[in-house]
């Protein structure tokens, strides 16, 4: 047990070194913001499409310290969750857009957007404040796993399963998760049955149990069991090897072609709420990503391993691009893309 | 663990400010639990958003006292009102209820009240025994299959608790199952009966469908009575059952503790089915079977007892592994998280103190249900003197806000009214609501961990049954299922 | 037997809509409509179940049943319409209520659902119903308002949401006191 313990202390250490190795630098310089016409002059209500123990519900909170703290100006989170994503979002729609009504979001609503494009378009149809969150995806094992230990081993091992190895993961049609791993699948020519478990806790639990022989996640999610030790990384699904997991190969060294989908949680004003509380929203948000409790959070996430932070223009561009990518890998799948 | 639990009294009692939310903690959670109309729940997810400026231990300890305290506080109003507070009180209606209205309440109130401190108590003991050697043999040995076949079990020992007839108890319970269904399904994520409507995508709730079905049906019930001038208001007794009364029913006790406990160490099964399974266990063993139902003390005594018990279970997987059992358990992950902190293997390293406050503040929640329980017991009873015109009203907004806080959704009001108005109607008829409500509840946790069951032993039964743990509880729920259809096609159990 | 009908009509239609999401998932056998179809065929069998035991043995309780509702009231007399009128709008009164939620918000509505309710159940007396409503609606306002902040509907409708939007104002300028 003690040696258990050492290790996790030690890879707690790594990995908060290695996790505030990025020095932060804030984007937005202005430290205040007159309040256009006394706005806001009440709380913000804040709906968030998932409940308040997920990725959003935290960063949701995060969030709203953060600008809180910065401005003064309470903020209220309402949580609609359910119909991944789809019950907030309209929800949100039909609310006044008076600017005190804001949103938050995931990349869900871009991937419903790409596959039925009467389904609201986050960059157009709103206003991206701030994008505070980018991540990308991981395959994890067990740490004391003996049928294999890396990536290379996995694919063998699967293979010699014939299609009984098993992998959780969230499996929804069309989601990030379901994309990469036909990817991954039709790369290496495994077979793997997925798995899907909606909520974090059971996902974790049947890799930690040995229900399951691996984990698809992002590594802000896992971070507990990476501390403990008890999940490792075999393989990071992303461009280029993050230094905080220097020994985990990527998608692309181990000869899989794709272009990584990230995971991305931002914040939304509607388009037609009056400019100049918007302008204001956009300073409020950008900046309360630079406030520390921010960036704590985000570091405790592993959310500063990879630039997280896109402004209003960047968030746009991040969005029109994955819906993009989402919609030729729709079609190429032969799903009905409306 | 003596010398540790030491120091977390003398943490917990040493600050007055800790003292102070204990104390919060423990009035809040029973007052929630005991109002008609919301739930421990309804205070937990209103008050989540400040713990942030709480320490950590504080906001852990806050949200584990409302657990302990709320799940008793529900038994009141099922006892006096026969509006359960929580799901997992909803058996401790069945015969708290006629006890009050043969003028027993007190009785009913006094051994809810004694069961919920033991039950709790003993629960809070274990756990701090054995938290994390439990945890790691759940986590290895309950997977999937395993949480199905206790479903399944759960859900056949519910078919046989509270209709007029095993065909109607099977009706209320598939009927719950099919209402489960709506929204979208666990795999694929595709939407089923959302006729339209793009919120029913988020499926029907558990929380309205019982305030409706419980709270709203009851309002309803009587107004009618109200209406038709056949309004009888409650009988209050506060004659506390004896000593001996209660030591006649230790065994009762004893089993109740075991069952919740081990419902409650389940992740997502939690405490509803602890209740549910410790009533049926005892009308199983009871030589008066006949008797349940109608006002027996060994009803409550066992549903309470079991309920409790689970709360303490709870918290292993959730301190040892960070996997929450249930909703409130779920909010306590977010009380960690917004103090960068991980329920989970580590926090016994790296914040012990913490753990120890927790369970030092559980142990002693638990213990004060026996002296505050009662105080405030007489507190509630003197909502019965409110005229109802005036009462009727407030709880009726109080289960509005309940069912809209945890979702946000106006849908989950109309689902909460609807539900009250199909539970008026059902009454009469002979179908078992908490069979409704059961099915409902478990219906999801029972097609999502059959799904991946199926997945994981690659659809092939033999693999499914060779799993001992797993075998063991679909053979029990199948012979339970088999003594049903016997009664049911049986003279003897028909004739009048 | 009509009981019988609503329960075979409510499998009919539930069955007949599982076609509506009747895909297949990849990574499942049983696709998403696999379990509300089991589901539908054991109600079918119990109903039929259930209609063979109205015929056999009636309606009695069956020997062993445990926690079935009270069923030693008297039937209800519902042969003054009035009656018949008033339990109808008892039940319906909160469902509009409800409904009115998201354009109107819980500002707006409570205190007309309050003072509707208490009149439905039989107070006549005005100044107890508008000093119970205040009473009622101050509760609300104190507890999840200005206490506990709590997330209700606003309404998305004006003045509803204007008349919202007023409240939580007072409610900031209320908390910026202490």
């Amino acid at each position: 047990m003690n040696k258990l313990l050492g290790i996790g202390v030690a890879a707690t250490m790594m990995m908060a070194v290695g996790g505030t190795a990025n020095a932060f630098e804030c984007k937005v310089t202005e430290a205040s913001m007159d309040k256009p016409g006394g706005f806001p002059e009440r709380a913000l209500t804040m709906v968030v499409p998932y409940g308040p123990a997920g990725g959003s519900g935290q960063v949701a909170a995060a969030m709203a310290e953060g600008v809180t703290g910065l401005t003064g100006v309470a903020i209220n989170r309402d949580h609609k969750p359910g119909g991944s994503g789809t019950v907030g979002m309209t929800a949100y729609m039909t609310s006044p857009a008076d600017g005190y009504n804001v949103l938050e979001h995931i990349d869900d609503a871009s991937s419903a957007h790409a596959l039925d494009s009467s389904r609201p378009n986050p960059a157009v149809d709103l206003i991206p404040l701030v994008v505070s969150q980018v991540t990308f995806s991981q395959i994890y094992i067990r740490t004391n796993e003996t049928r294999y230990d890396d990536w290379n081993s996995f694919v063998a091992w699967v293979k010699a399963q014939g299609g009984k190895a098993t992998i959780a993961n969230v499996s929804k049609e069309g989601s990030m998760e379901r994309v990469t791993m036909k990817f991954i699948t039709d790369a290496t020519g495994m077979e793997i049955q997925q798995i899907s478990f909606d909520k974090g806790a059971p996902r974790y639990g049947a890799l930690l149990g040995g229900q399951v022989d691996a984990l698809f996640e992002q590594p802000g999610d896992v971070r507990k069991f990476l501390d403990a030790d008890n999940f490792k990384p075999i393989l990071t699904i992303f461009d280029e090897r993050p230094s905080v997991f220097a020994d985990v190969p990527t998608h692309r060294e181990m000869g899989m072609d794709f272009d990584p989908l990230l995971r991305f949680r931002g914040f939304y004003v509607h388009k037609d709420a009056p400019a100049d509380r918007v302008k204001w929203l956009q300073w409020a948000f950008q900046r309360g990503y630079c406030q520390d409790s921010y960036q704590a959070f985000n570091d405790s996430k592993f959310m500063n391993v990879i630039d997280s932070y896109r402004d209003t223009a960047g968030a746009r561009e991040l969005i029109a691009r994955s819906i993009d990518q989402y919609r030729d890998v729709y079609k190429s799948m032969g799903m009905d893309v409306k | 663990m003596v010398e540790n639990f030491l120091a977390g009294t003398s943490a917990l009692f040493g600050d007055p400010f800790t003292v102070a939310i204990f104390v919060f903690g423990v009035v809040g959670g029973m007052l929630f639990g005991a109002i008609p109309g919301v739930s421990m729940l309804t205070l937990a997810a209103i008050l989540l958003p400040f713990t942030a400026d709480l320490e950590p231990a504080q906001g852990v300890m806050l949200f584990a006292v409302i657990y302990c305290t709320g799940t008793y506080g529900g038994a009141i109003t099922a006892i006096l009102f026969n509006i359960p507070g929580a799901p997992e009180n909803a058996p401790t209606a069945f015969d708290g209820y006629p006890m009050t209205r043969k003028g027993q309440s007190g009785k009913a109130v006094g051994a809810a009240v004694l069961c919920s401190a033991i039950g709790g108590v003993a629960s809070a003991l274990v756990m701090m025994a054995a938290t994390e050697p439990l945890a790691n043999w759940a986590i290895r040995n309950i997977g999937p299959p395993e949480i199905f076949a206790l479903v399944f079990f759960g859900l056949a020992v519910a078919s046989s608790v509270g209709g007029r007839t095993i065909w109607k108890g099977w009706m209320s319970v598939l009927l719950g199952l099919l209402i489960a269904t709506i929204g979208q399904d666990p795999v694929g994520g595709i939407n089923r009966y959302n006729f339209g409507f793009t919120d029913l995508a988020a499926g029907i709730a558990f929380v309205p469908a019982i305030l409706g079905f419980f709270a709203v049906s009851e309002i309803f019930v009587q107004a009618e009575k109200k209406a038709t001038g056949q309004f009888d208001a409650p009988k209050v007794g506060m004659s506390f059952p004896t000593v001996l009364e209660l030591w006649m029913h230790k065994f009762a006790v004893l089993r109740s503790i075991l069952v919740g406990f081990f419902c409650g160490i389940l992740p997502g099964i939690g405490a509803t089915l602890a209740a549910f399974m410790g009533y049926g266990e005892a009308v199983r063993w009871s030589k008066n079977k006949e008797e349940f139902g109608k006002g027996k003390l060994e009803g409550v005594i066992s549903s309470e007892t079991a309920n409790n018990a689970a709360t303490g279970a709870a918290m292993i997987p959730l301190l040892a592994l960070g996997l929450p059992g249930g909703a409130l358990t779920a909010m306590m992950v977010a009380v960690f998280q917004m103090h960068d902190l991980e329920p989970g293997p580590l926090v016994f390293y790296n914040s012990p103190d913490l753990i120890w406050i927790v369970f030092a503040a559980m142990f002693y929640a638990n213990l004060s249900i026996l002296f505050i329980g009662l105080i405030e017991t007489k507190t509630i009873l003197y909502l019965l003197k409110i005229p109802f015109q005036f009462l009727a009203p407030l709880i009726l907004l109080l289960a509005t806000i309940g069912a809209y806080i945890s979702r946000g959704l106006v849908l989950d009001v109309m689902v909460m009214f609807g539900a009250g108005i199909l539970g008026f109607l059902l009454r009469r008829t002979g179908y078992s609501i908490p069979g409704i409500v059961l099915g409902l509840i478990l219906g999801k946790i029972g097609e999502q961990n059959f799904a991946q069951g199926m997945q994981m032993v690659h659809y092939d039964l033999g693999t499914y049954f060779s799993r001992p743990i797993c075998s063991i509880l679909i053979v029990a729920g199948a012979l339970t299922l088999a003594a049903g259809i016997y009664r049911a096609f049986s003279p003897a159990s028909n004739s009048a | 037997m009509i009981e019988t009908v609503v329960w075979s009509l409510i499998a009919i239609i539930f069955f007949g809509y599982t076609f509506e999401f009747n895909q297949p998932i990849e990574i499942y056998k049983f696709g998403a409509t696999g379990w509300p179809r089991v589901i539908i065929l054991l109600l079918l069998l119990v109903t039929a179940g259930n209609l063979y035991h109205h015929f056999k043995y009636g309606s009695a309780i069956q020997k062993g049943r445990v926690g079935i509702a009270e069923t030693d009231e008297s039937p209800t007399d519902y042969s003054n319409p009035a009656t018949l009128a008033k339990i109808i709008a008892i039940l319906f009164t909160p469902f509009l209520f409800a409904y009115l939620l998201k354009p109107v918000g819980m500002y707006s509505a409570a205190p007309f659902f309050i003072a509707a309710v208490i009149w439905l159940f039989g107070e006549r007396r005005w100044k107890w119903i508008i000093s119970i409503t205040i009473l009622i609606y101050a509760i609300l306002l104190g507890l999840f308002v200005v206490t506990l902040n709590a997330p209700l509907p606003q309404g998305n409708v004006s003045p509803f949401y204007d008349f919202s939007g007023f409240i939580l104002k007072m409610n900031t300028l209320l908390q910026q006191l202490w």
